[in-house]
């Protein structure tokens, strides 16, 4: 296995699922020429040509629904973002024609597309720059969304939701980037809705995905110096949601928290805890613990900005209030 | 229009009553001022009198139900009346359980129509000993809520275990997995060498004098004094008094609580109660005397003690005890007593010190009367002697000031015939 | 032009004529439900531009979409049990008026936000370039959608990369009660195109062989050249934006509609080719009772159609 970088596994993914398929192309901000804001398409340009990785204006409305018309007449288009803050821009067009278009047409279209891009915090950007968009997309019926937390996990990932007929929202992040992890040298596929346990342990479940998927770890290792053997488990995918990995998880440990980047109200963490309260009710010893985002937009100040995002320490104080020690 | 009965307060520590018994049933016709049901309070068994005519449309609360004071008991009104709001108001108020939350649907979005909260279960007559019932998991045989995670209450059900009987140790005093284990572990270990014990819920009285006593026992700074008295002439001036009159028989204990009413009105730093900022003195000399009942104890309160002869007082305490066997007394008969006496004499306690009944400031304890060996001008002779301890509140009472309400005391009972003059 | 194709424009024309004046009576019964937009008095535009199509072109239009579906050649009676909410809907009953879709003829939808369509139409010009095919995209939509980003977004996307797509502003004077006049800084909507040195043409939307013409000239410098034509065709609707608008009210009065039913294309059409002698007084005659039939037949198929099943509700959301 090969150690490689974040963006090296989306990079292969991408190129990998071209190579195989030439119906997909790569389109958005600075894929092409510049080789990617983020440099996740690099050299991809040189390798397809610029039929297939285009270089778009500033147009995220126009090009999200350039995509979705090209989906929906037989393409598998990958939409960048250079960042999800500015798919807000395209918001009309994924949840009222992505999401909608195969329901409202009775199930005579399909939109295999998928858009992908960095979402959440990365560093002193500010509260423009800085903004977890988790929920907003899996509130949405018709859209899968998945994020990885792993360069291992983004690439089996991306290449599953390339590979699926359905609209993916596909949650990368900035500060993960450059992380570097390792990748199976042959291909593999992680299939859309499932979930991996990356600490088994017994004591507690912490849920977490994308960077707090690391938080998370960290948080575990600080449990376990006091003896506490925590378990953590990534769902990868948002939704459809891997609920019998985290029930049976639960049914194990019978305590939980779950860690969100975004902010608090109607989070994806409220969602996933609504779900253990309504499934594994019986098996818990403990109220669902839930760390999240701070309710405010994110300040630029680096102390600031560290106090709003969850860290390991907030997860370690969760965790000993669902096991009632103080 | 219907009207609300609910639990009156039928005494001043009261806060819930217990149903005994229906006098009326559902449908019958009730009058103004009638009596409908007998309920038993922290001291007594009270009836309960219906303050408005009409028919007894719903009994809400059964015979050994409890209910807070305030709490809906019965609904009465008239002959075809809907009463449906009032129950149902009091359903909410009394927050019933929640449904138990059924096998996931495999559509999350699905979101059924809430369904009517069921009509609040009465806790059933309190038994001795209860048997792991799931209500007993669900509410407590008082009506609390009971705080356990839904895992504790599983393994609970799952192992028999009454979640009453522990002790939670989560937040809030939330029952947890580990409460339950630790508690099967005990019973698991304890099974080998010897029996469980047998589980005795409180009654109402049992839980109003353990609340109680605690409350003093941990509040009230108390320190003893301890004092023998010489009776040799009391038992005297007893035996004249009851062989003067056929239709009397005094006790000891009614001489003693004239003297402590002829002492306390010299003392009257000792029949006071603390207040938090200030000590109240009372004029009233109410004495309260302590009687032994088989769910606990009661005192009845002789009023004005200082007022009265001591063949008057030996009456109206005879009277009192025998009501207090019946559960008859009514509140103002054993409330707002300004001192207590304990007597341990007649199951021949030598001395023993009393716990402080609050708001007030002391209580004696009242041990046998015993034949002794004395020395008098170097002559041993036989003797009798009494010990008398009084429990003070040093915020209210320093050792000095008790110690000359006991000296003032002893010299009264010593020398009786001072208190007919 | 050859008289099939003429006749074929005429029957069209009066089928969606008869087709939306029917929709507006079962809309009164209450047996079709939500908005309903209708198409009466701009048929001549639709029918003009499908004329000029071959059927393997995408054709993708707004929320009045029902001329346009049957011009793509659908079958009304799926139309009509759309408009009722049946299961033998065009869209099963999940699309109602405003989302008719028929990807065998080739058509994208009818659709609900104003502009949304847009960009879906010159994704589907990127996909017929991407595919090196010949086809066109035709993407018409209200002079209200012209004021929105997309439009605008699209036609620089659409010009950058020479795509197949030729944008139809059905301009019939009312965006809903706002009348061009107050929406807009330019009223020859066609110079929208200048910013992004687009072909251009403005056309009589009320003449449907002046649409065709138009159109077809737009259609092969798409299909030829691939290169995209935004086209504003002046039209009017004779009834209120959608049902419970009047037809003349506070935005505009009954002497401008009466003034411009005088324009009637269906009517204009019937006697040109009368005069022409492409038909004769009988031929009208035939077709418009065979037309009232296929409406008939329409309504009593939707009629006679179930409901969609309730658990069918849950299908189609995912691939």
């Amino acid at each position: 296995m090969a150690e490689i970088t974040f963006r090296e596994a989306l990079n292969q993914a991408m190129a990998e699922e071209m190579e195989r398929d030439e119906n997909i192309f790569l389109m958005g901000e600075e894929v092409g020429y510049y080789q990617g804001a983020y440099k996740v398409s690099q050299g991809l340009m040189e390798r397809f040509g610029t039929k297939r990785v285009i270089d778009t204006p500033i147009a995220e409305l126009g090009f999200a629904g350039v995509g979705i018309g090209a989906a929906m007449t037989g393409l598998r288009p990958i939409i960048e973002f250079m960042t999800f803050n500015f798919s807000i821009l395209a918001l009309d067009q994924i949840f009222n024609n992505a999401a909608k278009l195969r329901y409202m047409s009775g199930g005579q279209i399909k939109v295999p597309i998928v858009f992908r891009g960095p979402g959440g915090a990365a560093h002193m950007l500010g509260a423009q720059h800085s903004q977890c968009l988790d929920p907003w997309f899996c509130n949405v019926p018709g859209l899968i969304v998945m994020s990885p937390g792993t360069p291992r996990d983004g690439k089996g990932m991306l290449k599953a939701a390339l590979r699926d007929d359905n609209p993916v929202i596909f949650i990368e992040s900035e500060a993960m980037y450059g992380m570097k992890g390792e990748v199976p040298d042959t291909e593999y596929i992680i299939p859309i809705g499932t979930g991996e346990i990356k600490r088994e342990g017994k004591d507690i479940t912490l849920i977490g995905w994308n960077k707090m998927l690391h938080v998370c770890m960290e948080a575990a290792s600080l449990l376990e110096k006091e003896g506490i053997d925590a378990e953590v488990i990534d769902p990868r995918t948002l939704k459809p949601l891997d609920e019998q990995m985290i029930i049976t998880s639960i049914e194990k440990t019978n305590r939980c928290v779950v860690v969100e980047e975004g902010w608090p109200y109607a989070g994806v963490g409220a969602e996933i805890a609504f779900r253990i309260n309504k499934m594994a009710f019986d098996y818990l010893d403990a109220p669902v613990e839930r760390i999240s985002g701070e309710d405010i937009p994110m300040p630029y100040a680096h102390n600031l900005e560290k106090e709003v995002i969850p860290g390991a320490g907030k997860v370690v104080n969760a965790a000993k209030r669902a096991l009632y020690i103080d | 229009m219907a009207i609300k009965m609910t639990m009156p307060k039928l005494s001043d520590t009261m806060e819930e009553g217990t149903i005994i018994k229906w006098l009326k049933k559902e449908g019958e016709a009730i009058k103004a001022g009638q009596v409908v049901a007998e309920a038993e309070s922290d001291k007594a068994t009270m009836e309960l009198e219906a303050f408005d005519e009409g028919i007894l449309k719903k009994i809400v609360v059964p015979e050994g139900g409890k209910v807070g004071v305030g709490g809906l008991i019965a609904v009465i009104g008239e002959e075809d009346e809907d009463i449906s709001d009032i129950l149902e108001a009091n359903e909410e108020d009394t927050k019933p359980e929640p449904e138990k939350t059924k096998e996931t649907n495999k559509t999350e979005t699905e979101s059924k129509a809430p369904e009517p909260p069921k009509p609040a279960v009465a806790a059933p007559p309190p038994t001795t000993v209860s048997p792991p019932a799931k209500t007993d998991i669900k509410t407590a045989s008082d009506g609390t809520r009971l705080k356990a995670s839904p895992l504790a209450k599983k393994l609970a059900g799952e192992k028999g275990v009454n979640l009453r009987s522990l002790q939670g140790s989560g937040t809030g005093g939330r029952i947890i997995r580990r409460d339950v284990i630790n508690f099967l572990d005990k019973v698991q270990n304890s099974e080998a060498a010897e029996k469980e014990p047998v589980k005795v819920n409180l009654t109402t009285m049992r839980d109003v004098i353990s609340r109680r006593m605690t409350l003093s026992k941990t509040t009230i700074p108390h320190f003893y004094l301890t004092t023998e008295v010489d009776v040799r002439k009391t038992a005297e001036f007893r035996k004249a008094l009851n062989e003067s009159q056929s239709d009397i028989k005094i006790s000891f204990n009614d001489i003693i609580v004239k003297a402590v009413s002829l002492a306390l009105k010299k003392h009257k730093n000792i029949n006071a109660s603390f207040a938090g900022d200030h000590i109240l003195q009372h004029d009233r000399i109410d004495i309260g005397v302590a009687v032994t009942l088989d769910e606990g104890l009661i005192t009845p309160v002789v009023r004005n003690c200082d007022q009265k002869s001591i063949g008057d007082i030996s009456k109206e305490i005879r009277s009192m005890v025998k009501r207090a066997k019946e559960r008859k007394l009514v509140p103002e008969e054993y409330t707002k007593a300004t001192f207590t006496i304990s007597n341990l004499g007649m199951y021949n306690i030598e001395e023993f010190s009393a716990i402080i009944n609050p708001p007030e400031a002391a209580i004696l304890a009242v041990g046998a009367v015993k034949k002794v060996p004395v020395i008098e001008e170097d002559q041993i002779s036989i003797g009798q002697r009494m010990k008398l301890t009084l429990s003070s509140d040093h915020r209210v009472i320093d050792g000095v000031a008790a110690a000359l309400f006991m000296r003032d005391l002893k010299k009264r009972i010593e020398n009786p015939m001072a208190m007919v003059l | 032009m050859k008289k099939e194709k003429l006749v074929w424009m005429y029957r069209m024309m009066l089928l969606i004529r008869r087709f939306e004046e029917r929709a507006a009576q079962m809309y009164g019964m209450q047996k079709i439900g939500g908005f309903c937009h209708l198409y009466i008095g701009q048929e001549a535009t639709g029918v003009g531009t499908v004329a000029a199509m071959r059927p393997e072109d995408y054709l993708i239009s707004a929320y009045r979409d029902h001329g346009h579906i049957l011009a793509k050649g659908s079958d009304p009676k799926a139309v009509m049990a759309e408009l009722y909410g049946k299961g033998t809907g065009i869209s099963k009953g999940k699309g109602g008026s405003m989302h008719l879709f028929d990807i065998e003829k080739r058509y994208l939808g009818g659709h609900g936000i104003v502009a949304g369509q847009i960009p879906l139409a010159t994704g589907v010009g990127f996909a017929i370039k991407y595919r090196e095919e010949d086809g066109v995209v035709v993407v018409s939509f209200g002079e209200g959608a012209v004021h929105q980003g997309a439009f605008h977004e699209s036609l620089n996307l659409a010009k950058l990369w020479k795509l197949p797509v030729i944008y139809l502003i059905e301009n019939n004077r009312y965006g809903m009660g706002t009348p061009l006049e107050r929406a807009s800084a330019v009223w020859d909507l066609s110079q929208k195109a200048c910013s992004y040195d687009m072909a251009r043409d403005t056309v009589d939307g009320m003449d449907v062989l002046a649409v065709y013409d138009v159109m077809e000239k737009a259609v092969n410098r798409a299909r030829k050249e691939s290169e995209p034509t935004l086209i504003e065709a002046r039209t009017y609707r004779f009834r209120g934006h959608s049902m419970s608008d009047p037809v003349h009210s506070h935005y505009r009065t009954r002497e401008e509609v009466e003034d411009q039913k005088l324009k009637d294309p269906l009517k204009g059409f019937q006697e040109k080719l009368l005069k022409d002698k492409v038909l004769t007084k009988e031929d009208i005659k035939e077709i418009e009772s065979e037309t009232k039939r296929i409406v008939l037949d329409s309504v009593d198929f939707a009629e006679k159609s179930a409901e969609p099943e309730l658990d069918s509700r849950f299908e189609d959301v995912y691939v």
